[in-house]
């Protein structure tokens, strides 16, 4: 029964086991198949994890059978265990680059490598069955000629403007570090609907462009727990994403750019430009005093982690006769007043 | 293209995977056909349509697309630009789709063209009566700016309430000095509704005025369409004593010399300052071309 809070009659067992049937062997689906089956929703775990361990993300979302945010739930839980080391800082300039565009310039200093994307490739859904052999259907764009390598480093594309003194100089803002680290994690949908309600009005008047999008592998460095040496411990896949408003800072004209930067792990890159693009606005609208929800940082800081909002709109699954017999206890003194 | 497309398009034109001449069924060209009617016969007037999922994401062009599905015919030619540039791989991929599932031509010469997609430019050329050129827009309501609402500018229309967007201008005038729109700058069509041009350059927009060549619209994700004919009255918004202006360049294009187009910057490599070239990478070639 539903209210069998202390399951006496292995229900919760009962329950999970009716969930998993049906469920081919995890040696079927092993953590490796389902990085290279599934990479980008691989990516989504890792990132709003917090956690870059595409093996364990991988696992966590066949245990989760699917639900991103249980999966999430599981890495971080997981995560939570570890022993914490040193902490690490990561220059963004070391980033080994495997793809980067530029919106804003058709031709600027370094080029533009568009890597691995489908953004370009048409959205039709192949309905024949894959051949037994060769790439998957979606993947099957003929061989480029001849790949230019890509650099070792790219100039910052936003370098040209800031040199003319076209980008405004980043403000104090309390908090911004803050939510930046938020929106580094935050759930993928929640916070592109929160960037998109901006772009779609119901922000500031933003005209926003994005002046640089990059994907690679960001070296880590880390103090050795012995030695206090600094050694290479890994890479981390990430994207990052710079964004500029046209025109109006803190609501006063001024005639430079306001900078929004996003970052993520792995490859999602609507995560990146999300994140930028509310980064960008809070730091606009640093000074409004009733800013819009895409403008607000308090409340992005507060809803778009998707383990928080997931467990709270989800715990209305618990029952709750207790204080719902109270609501009704009191409808029922209402009515009473009413009718006498 | 893509290897998807060659499948559907082995079976014919009819397309063995159920896929249609120009990918749409019928009822939906249909349905497309009878809005820019519409929209043709109420100029600059947003229309709403049943706009479908495209195999390009929302945003990316969908509703120029459906457009340009649900009027080329085969004998038209097709050109589809992306900021001006034919080779722009937006552009590519959708001038692909739209000649593949039609048989149409592809050109990347405009005075070629009977029907040009294109996101964001104007042509240099003038256009040619019977030429239609379909926008892509990304936000069809030029009141998104004074009410996000739909449910509210929708009334504003009706009403010919324009006092938010002509507040907006003047604010602008007394805050800033000058309009903030640097593109997509709002227009008022024959004297009636008020549209937005889609993010075209101010260049562009002073462009639109009494055409020749047909306008479409159309806005996929925000399902809405409009339209102006041929030699309609386009007129920027703005105050008699506070003309409109277009941009102003620093120097003539690097590559063919022009001084009266559209102008992008280029390279800036190794602390050199970035170039100025035409943004219509057609036009720029054939001018260089007719110069040798």
């Amino acid at each position: 029964m539903y209210t069998t809070i202390l399951d006496q009659s292995g229900a919760v067992a009962a329950a999970a086991r009716l969930a998993r049937e049906g469920a081919i062997a995890p040696a079927t689906a092993g953590e490796d198949d389902l990085c290279r089956l599934l990479p980008l929703l691989v990516d989504q775990v890792t990132a709003e994890a917090g956690v870059f361990e595409p093996r364990v993300c991988a696992r966590a979302l066949r245990e989760a059978r699917g639900d991103a945010a249980r999966a999430v739930s599981l890495v971080r839980a997981w995560a939570a265990t570890l022993p914490r080391l040193p902490e690490c800082r990561v220059d963004a300039r070391a980033m080994r680059p495997l793809r980067r565009i530029t919106p804003a310039f058709a031709d600027p200093p370094g080029g533009q490598y568009l890597g691995a994307t489908l953004d370009y490739a048409q959205r039709l859904l192949d309905l024949d069955d894959a051949p037994a052999t060769g790439p998957p259907p979606g993947d099957a764009v003929p061989a480029p000629a001849a790949a230019r390598p890509l650099p070792a480093a790219f100039p910052r594309a936003l370098g040209g403007l800031e040199e003319r003194g076209l980008v405004a100089e980043p403000e104090a803002i309390a908090g911004r570090t803050g939510l930046r680290h938020r929106l580094c994690r935050a759930e993928t949908g929640a916070m592109t609907a929160l960037a998109y309600s901006g772009i779609r009005g119901y922000g500031q008047r933003s005209d926003p462009t994005l002046v640089e999008l990059r994907q690679g592998m960001l070296p880590l460095r880390v103090a050795h727990p012995d030695s206090g040496e600094a050694v290479h411990a890994g890479e981390v896949a990430a994207t990052l994403a710079e964004v500029v408003l046209y025109r109006v800072h803190d609501g006063h004209a001024d005639p430079r750019l306001s900078l929004g930067v996003g970052a993520t792990c792995g490859r999602v890159e609507r995560r990146a430009i999300s994140a930028a693009l509310l980064d960008a606005n809070c730091a606009r609208a640093a000074h409004d005093a009733s800013p819009p929800p895409c403008d607000d940082r308090e409340f992005l800081s507060v809803v778009l982690d998707g383990q928080e909002a997931a467990g709270f709109v989800e715990h209305l699954k618990l029952p709750h006769h207790v204080t719902f017999t109270s609501d009704l206890e009191r409808l029922g003194a209402l009515g009473e007043e009413v009718d006498g | 293209m893509s290897a998807a497309l060659d499948g559907l398009l082995a079976g014919g034109a009819a397309g063995r995977r159920g896929y249609n001449h120009a990918y749409l069924d019928e009822a939906a060209k249909r349905e497309v056909r009878r809005t820019l009617l519409k929209a043709l016969c109420l100029p600059g007037h947003q229309i709403p349509f049943a706009s479908r999922e495209m195999p390009v994401a929302r945003g990316w062009g969908s509703g120029g697309l459906q457009i340009t599905l649900a009027t080329v015919v085969p004998e038209d030619t097709v050109k589809v630009i992306d900021q001006g540039d034919d080779e722009s791989l937006n552009a590519l991929g959708i001038r692909d789709l739209v000649t593949r599932t039609t048989g149409a031509a592809a050109t990347t010469e405009t005075p070629a063209a009977t029907l040009i997609q294109t996101r964001h430019r104007i042509p240099e050329d003038g256009l040619a009566e019977g030429v239609v050129l379909v926008f892509q827009v990304p936000i069809a309501d030029p009141l998104r700016i004074v009410d996000a609402r739909p449910s509210v500018t929708r009334r504003m229309h009706a009403e010919g309430d324009y006092a938010g967007v002509w507040l907006y201008l003047y604010e602008d005038m007394v805050h800033h000095d000058h309009a903030s729109f640097t593109h997509s700058h709002p227009v008022e069509v024959e004297g009636g509704y008020v549209m937005s041009p889609s993010p075209i350059p101010r260049h562009d927009v002073a462009r639109l005025d009494g055409a020749p060549h047909i306008s479409l619209f159309g806005a996929g994700r925000e399902a809405t369409l409009y339209a102006v004919p041929p030699y309609t009255r386009v007129r920027p918004l703005a105050f008699e004593d506070r003309p409109f202006e277009t941009e102003r360049f620093g120097g003539p294009c690097v590559r063919c010399g022009s001084t009266g187009s559209f102008l992008v910057e280029s390279g800036g490599e190794d602390g050199a300052p970035p170039r100025l070239v035409c943004s219509d990478t057609d036009w720029c070639r054939r001018r260089r071309e007719r110069a040798r």
